[in-house]
């Protein structure tokens, strides 16, 4: 079986002052079928543009999309239509993302316009573990657990390989985070969708993503298997990324802030290593040549000239 | 005596209640972390000692004393010339805190306008704070707009401002949630500078366990417009005695390991009809007296207390 999602060489330039930098930088990922990946990194780091890449929203200026095997035959805006059916896209605020003067009812039949496949909205619903009672319901009458629901059930309307789901559970209380990614955890478990998790939240994927890739401006810095990532990361970046994650215990509190200065603007990027401004381990060979992504083996990959815990 | 000291304070929005009877006491320069669910409370609470409460609230009863001055009984004016001089805000959003017309040093420059000082030495002033601040370059950042800047910058920025006029309280709404962990780790450290530095106390709302953690002396849960648990947050954290407190942290990814695969999540939502303990209808440990009457405070030890009726302490 093939994967459902393989990227490969995708760069996204933007027009900008003195030039046009590229947000994506010649990125390689493949989203395994039924796997739940997470990409993390910070504001800046490129993550969202990636999703708005992979959706054809924004276009891209070089690079391979293929779905289950098959090229998407250029970037072009006609083929994205066949793209959109096969990857769904799950917005920050779901609530926001629906029409206020539609019925849930009049949502769902809108998403499963032109599908065939003769599902019901209220199949749909029941996907989600919502009561077909809700279809007659505006947005605004459902509890933001709901509306969360009700945007998943819009997304299965095409029955999609992939999820791809920017910042799931940015806001929300640590309940409400649980409940959205065990949905998406179930939906995998019950149809073998794939699931992409963007995210700042680190503390949640490192409890329920498969697969981790780690973006700083717009590379990906290191990837693999979850746990081994957060038990020993192998890049200073994820390993800052880790540290900052406030734990609720005082007895291990920091005394010092995990990580130095923000991430730099695409419009200057660092020479040699990008992270090396902000690096402890920095060295003169990190401020002039640019690391590649390694393969160290066992999944894992980092792009790194001297990986933590990797002798020299 | 307590710098901030909030008794018996009651607030509903029409007929629906929104604070219950909360009593909360800040010291001089002690860092007080609340923290709950949304629909808990917790900003009504930090927006009432301000007088910031939208129209459609209302205080219903209670009091709230600011170094020794009865809040409530003040009037516009006299609640003006305690906002920024005595007690300043840090909101959620540092992108929607400022105007993106003005260069953010002439913002800052209305938060000295009791010093009538000349715009040299406010400008000198406000230098000086930016610096303190953590930003790098301040005199170029002064003139930037709030676009030029990042969320992380501005922030500290925000945080600048609530300085400037000295105040000896700052409440801080929910500072770090719209910030990346990296530059939540670092907002989060500069608040701490700022009380050993300056003396200030602070209200933290969150609805992070984490985030109140890391910087609070000490803690009160609110659960459904009441306070449900208070205590110095070392005991508070390493045994926290209300069932609504055991199932927050329960539910905190930080705490969980990477094996695991379903969250654990607190079923229900927050309700409060009836008599009874507000948490009830979601409590593993509720009986039929729980529903009832209103549960007792129990004392656990070292100022640590909670409002249950089933579990000991």
């Amino acid at each position: 079986m093939s994967d459902p999602l393989t990227i490969e060489g995708l760069t996204v330039r933007v027009p900008g002052r003195g030039g046009k930098p590229a947000i994506i930088e010649a990125l390689t990922l493949s989203v395994r079928p039924a796997e739940v990946l997470g990409i993390v990194g910070e504001s800046g780091s490129g993550k969202t543009t990636l999703a708005r890449a992979i959706m054809g929203l924004i276009r891209a200026s070089a690079g391979r999309i293929a779905i289950e095997g098959e090229a998407l035959p250029d970037l072009a805006e006609r083929s994205f239509r066949r793209l959109r059916r096969h990857v769904a896209l799950i917005f920050q605020n779901p609530a926001g993302s629906f029409n206020p003067r539609l019925r849930v009812d009049a949502i769902l039949r809108e998403a499963l316009r032109g599908l065939g496949g003769g599902r019901s909205p209220a199949a749909l619903l029941a996907m989600v573990g919502l009561d077909a009672g809700l279809l007659d319901r505006h947005p605004h009458a459902l509890s933001g657990g709901q509306a969360r629901r009700v945007a998943i059930a819009r997304a299965l309307a095409a029955d999609p390989a992939v999820i791809l789901a920017d910042e799931p559970t940015a806001g929300l209380d640590v309940s409400a985070q649980g409940e959205m990614m065990n949905l998406m955890l179930d939906l995998r478990d019950a149809r073998g969708t794939a699931i992409v998790c963007i995210t700042h939240n680190l503390a949640v994927v490192r409890h329920c993503c498969d697969r981790i890739a780690v973006m700083y401006l717009g590379r990906i810095v290191e990837t693999g298997p979850t746990g081994a990532v957060a038990a020993a990361p192998l890049h200073p970046y994820t390993a800052a990324l880790l540290a900052a994650v406030p734990v609720p215990d005082p007895a291990r509190r920091r005394t010092e802030p995990p990580v130095r200065g923000e991430i730099p603007s695409l419009f200057a990027r660092p020479d040699g290593c990008e992270f090396h401004p902000r690096c402890p381990r920095t060295t003169a060979r990190c401020r002039t040549e640019r690391p590649a992504l390694r393969d160290l083996g066992e999944g894992r990959a980092v792009r790194c000239h001297s990986p933590l815990g990797v002798a020299a | 005596m307590s710098l901030l000291a909030i008794q018996g304070l009651s607030v509903a929005y029409g007929a629906q209640p929104a604070l219950e009877s909360v009593s909360l006491v800040v010291a001089r320069g002690e860092i007080v972390g609340i923290v709950g669910e949304s629909g808990s409370g917790k900003s009504t609470l930090a927006y009432a000692v301000p007088g910031l409460l939208p129209a459609a609230a209302r205080v219903t009863s209670g009091r709230i004393a600011l170094d020794g001055v009865d809040l409530l009984g003040l009037d516009d004016a006299g609640l003006a010339r305690i906002r920024g001089s005595t007690v300043a805000m840090v909101f959620q959003d540092p992108m929607t805190s400022f105007s993106p017309l003005v260069p953010v040093g002439r913002q800052l420059q209305a938060f000295l306008w009791r010093e009538r000082v000349d715009a040299r030495a406010a400008r000198r002033r406000i230098v000086e704070m930016l610096a303190d601040v953590g930003i790098a370059d301040p005199e170029r950042r002064i003139d930037a707009y709030p676009h030029e800047l990042s969320g992380g910058m501005l922030q500290r920025i925000a945080i600048a401002a609530a300085l400037l006029a000295r105040p000896s309280l700052i409440i801080a709404d929910e500072p770090t949630t719209a910030l990346d962990v990296t530059t939540e780790a670092q907002i989060l450290h500069l608040l701490r500078e700022i009380r050993d530095g300056h003396g200030t106390a602070i209200l933290v709302i969150s609805h992070q366990l984490g985030v109140i953690a890391e910087i609070c002396d000490r803690v009160a849960v609110m659960y459904g417009g009441v306070i449900v648990e208070e205590g110095p947050v070392e005991a508070l954290f390493r045994h926290p005695a209300h069932p609504y407190t055991q199932a927050l942290m329960a539910c905190e990814p930080a705490l969980l390991g990477t094996d695991g695969r379903r969250l654990p999540t607190i079923p229900g939502a927050i309700a409060r009809d009836g008599a009874g303990c507000h948490f009830a209808d979601r409590c593993t440990h509720a009986e039929p007296a729980c529903r009832a009457g209103s549960p007792p405070w129990q004392p656990a030890g070292d100022g640590h207390a909670f409002l249950c009726r089933r579990m000991a302490a």
